[in-house]
């Protein structure tokens, strides 16, 4: 068992939720937890982890898109009623965002202000903030540690929050949790972990650890996102892909890029027809690569070396090429998006936190050009 | 004459809402510094002799201690721009990097849709009766970083649109920088600081402006123009005396040189600005 105390403690092991746990409420002094989770799997391996004494309360949310507002203002209600001390949120993105959100509101400032207040340096405030134990399941959430969540407003815009109080105490990285996925939800969950290290390892801020821990997630999904997808069983293959989502979030720093301004406009596009996150990272990737070459094209060779492709490979038509053997659509034609949706998207891509750190100055019109290239 | 509509000081530095006419000198400051243009014809921001366009599509980025100045391009017609000094300090978590916090990449900032909401978010934010320090700083943030990011991000103008980079500092350079801040106000010429600094005049000017980027009068005028500016949003003192402190002759004099470095009246300034307090 590892124990990894970049950003935050990070614990890293098989089964670690069983160790760990106990030892992360002891050291927070928390006894009152509240659960936020996504799933009965993971949920009932958590409880029977709760030391002896241990009063949980749970909320619920469903187990794939971003968070609900509704959700989050929900489980701090509960947080509040129940005068939990602390907040474990254990599943994919959408539970552990909520979990953090319930945390950082606190029993005080309601989810609406919190939102209201959002974005930018020191933006959000309010209430006596609980402390979060992220358990994830999943290599699409940065296991658990980003700084950023995402949440689906009530008006179906998603809304972005980034402060550093979101990062956890702790985050135990079990990849035993991960096992029940399907290959369609690992490959995206796989894919999003690779498009994170590589988003930020190509955006041009100055951060030499982050580029050299996003090279190494690389490196690991290059080579391990495809055994997972094939073997669901490969429990080897799923740790290395929560290793380079991993990686990949303690490279956030840096920022991502086009292809998550473009997801993220995408999912909140389609709504409750969203295609899970990742999902669409394939199509993506070679138009928005294509997009960004004049701009960091010398940092291509680095990427495609990480991920063990053949020297002087094109990394664009490799990538594609790794999307048509994953379950995932090489193209964005089958979403049925009518040009005045492609546009509303395009608007949505360009206005993306994303678009900040993405290697080329990217507007609306130039992200309309890489939706109609992915179509 | 130019106007100020609303000037906040707070944490992040300042923010002014001026109601612009007239050219300015050339002048610099310590401040992180971005013009945009709110309404009225489009006017232009003079770096190293090279204008840039301030209008409705395109601001101005520009780094701290980089000379420059602001000219309207048709006379006789007000220009309303939302003027921002940023403290670097205020900024340095935001900047992802290397160099000194707040240097932009390149002075041309696109104003695309995003940005171009956030600044008419923080021009309505100025003209509200009650500001709150919070209110305001979360806008301006990432306002701040939009620029700030997107003046990194590759463009087809390339390199062409880079400011200068910085240069090692000497230790005469920064003697003489401690100089004219400790006596500031006093019967001090500049061959004085090259002399207590240990150099001949024409080396000083020289050094300091391989090191600084600017003259040393540019330099000397800036830290005029923040003492000015402190005194006159922080105490009830006369603006004549201010000016009398800080070496001019005449209140008219005084006022000359504000216009010129600062757009408005020290008077108009004072009238204007409002002091953000971060909420007990």
């Amino acid at each position: 068992m590892s124990l990894i105390t970049y950003l935050t403690r990070v614990h890293f092991a098989d089964r670690v939720l069983e160790d760990a746990l106990e030892s992360e409420l002891a050291l927070l002094g928390a006894s009152r937890p509240l659960v936020v989770a996504d799933g009965p799997e993971a949920l009932d391996r958590l409880m029977l982890s709760l030391p002896r004494g241990t009063r949980a309360a749970a909320a619920f949310v469903p187990p794939s898109g971003p968070a609900r507002e509704a959700d989050c203002a929900a489980a701090a209600l509960t947080l509040a009623a129940e005068g939990c001390d602390c907040v474990i949120a254990v599943g994919g993105a959408g539970a552990i965002d909520a979990g953090k959100i319930a945390g950082l509101a606190g029993a005080g400032a309601g989810i609406a202000a919190l939102l209201a207040g959002a974005g930018g340096a020191g933006g959000a405030g309010g209430g006596r903030a609980r402390p979060v134990i992220a358990v994830p399941t999943t290599a699409d959430s940065g296991a658990g540690v980003r700084a950023a969540v995402r949440v689906l407003t009530a008006a179906g815009r998603h809304h972005w929050l980034r402060d550093r109080r979101l990062v956890p105490a702790a985050a135990l990285c079990d990849p035993t949790l991960a096992a029940a996925d399907t290959p369609a939800a690992t490959a995206a969950a796989g894919l999003d972990a690779l498009t994170h290290c590589l988003e930020t390892f190509l955006g041009n801020a100055f951060n030499p650890p982050a580029d050299g821990i996003a090279l190494e997630g690389l490196r690991r999904a290059g080579r391990h996102l495809e055994p997972a997808v094939a073997d669901g069983t490969d429990l080897g293959a799923r740790r290395e892909l929560l290793a380079a989502a991993l990686n990949g979030a303690l490279a956030d720093q840096k920022g991502l890029g086009g292809v998550h301004a473009l997801a993220h406009a995408l999912e909140e596009a389609r709504g409750a027809a969203a295609p899970r996150h990742g999902s669409l990272h394939a199509a993506l990737l070679p138009p928005v690569l294509a997009f960004n070459a004049p701009a960091g094209r010398e940092r291509f060779a680095a990427v495609a070396a990480a991920l063990g492709l053949a020297p002087g490979a094109d990394l664009p038509e490799a990538l594609l090429r790794l999307a048509e053997r994953l379950p995932l659509p090489a193209r964005l034609g089958p979403l049925g998006l009518d040009g005045a949706q492609l546009d509303r998207v395009a608007r949505r891509a360009e206005a993306d936190p994303a678009n900040l750190t993405n290697p080329r100055l990217a507007s609306a019109a130039d992200y309309r050009a890489m939706l109609e290239a992915a179509l | 004459m130019s106007t100020s509509v609303a000037v906040l000081h707070g944490t992040f530095g300042r923010v002014c809402l001026y109601d612009m006419d007239r050219a300015m000198v050339i002048h610099a400051h310590r401040e992180g510094h971005l013009i945009f243009h709110v309404q009225g014809p489009p006017a232009e921001a003079v770096i190293d002799g090279r204008p840039y366009p301030i209008g409705p599509g395109q601001a101005v980025a520009i780094s701290p201690w980089q000379p420059h100045f602001y000219r309207p391009v048709r006379a006789a017609t007000n220009t309303l721009a939302l003027v921002l000094y940023i403290k670097p300090v205020w900024f340095i978590e935001a900047a992802r990097s290397a160099t000194s916090s707040l240097r932009f990449g390149r002075v041309g900032i696109e104003v695309a849709a995003p940005i171009a909401r956030r600044i008419a978010h923080v021009a309505r934010t100025m003209l509200a009766e009650i500001i709150t320090d919070q209110s305001v700083q979360g806008a301006l943030a990432e306002l701040t970083q939009a620029c700030f990011d997107q003046s990194w991000q590759w463009t087809e103008e390339g390199a062409a649109f880079l400011g200068r980079v910085p240069q090692a500092w000497d230790f005469r350079v920064r003697r003489s920088l401690n100089l004219m801040r400790e006596r500031l106000g006093e019967e001090l010429g500049l061959d004085e600081v090259a002399r207590e600094s240990g150099l001949s005049r024409p080396h000083f000017y020289k050094l300091f402006r391989e090191t600084m980027g600017l003259t040393p009068n540019t330099y000397l005028n800036a830290l005029r123009m923040e003492r000015a500016i402190e005194r006159l949003s922080g105490s009830h003192d006369a603006v004549a005396d201010i000016g009398l402190d800080l070496g001019f002759a005449s209140q008219s004099s005084f006022s000359r040189f504000f216009i010129a470095n600062g757009v408005v009246a020290p008077s108009d300034y004072r009238r204007s600005v409002h002091v953000a307090r971060p909420r007990p």
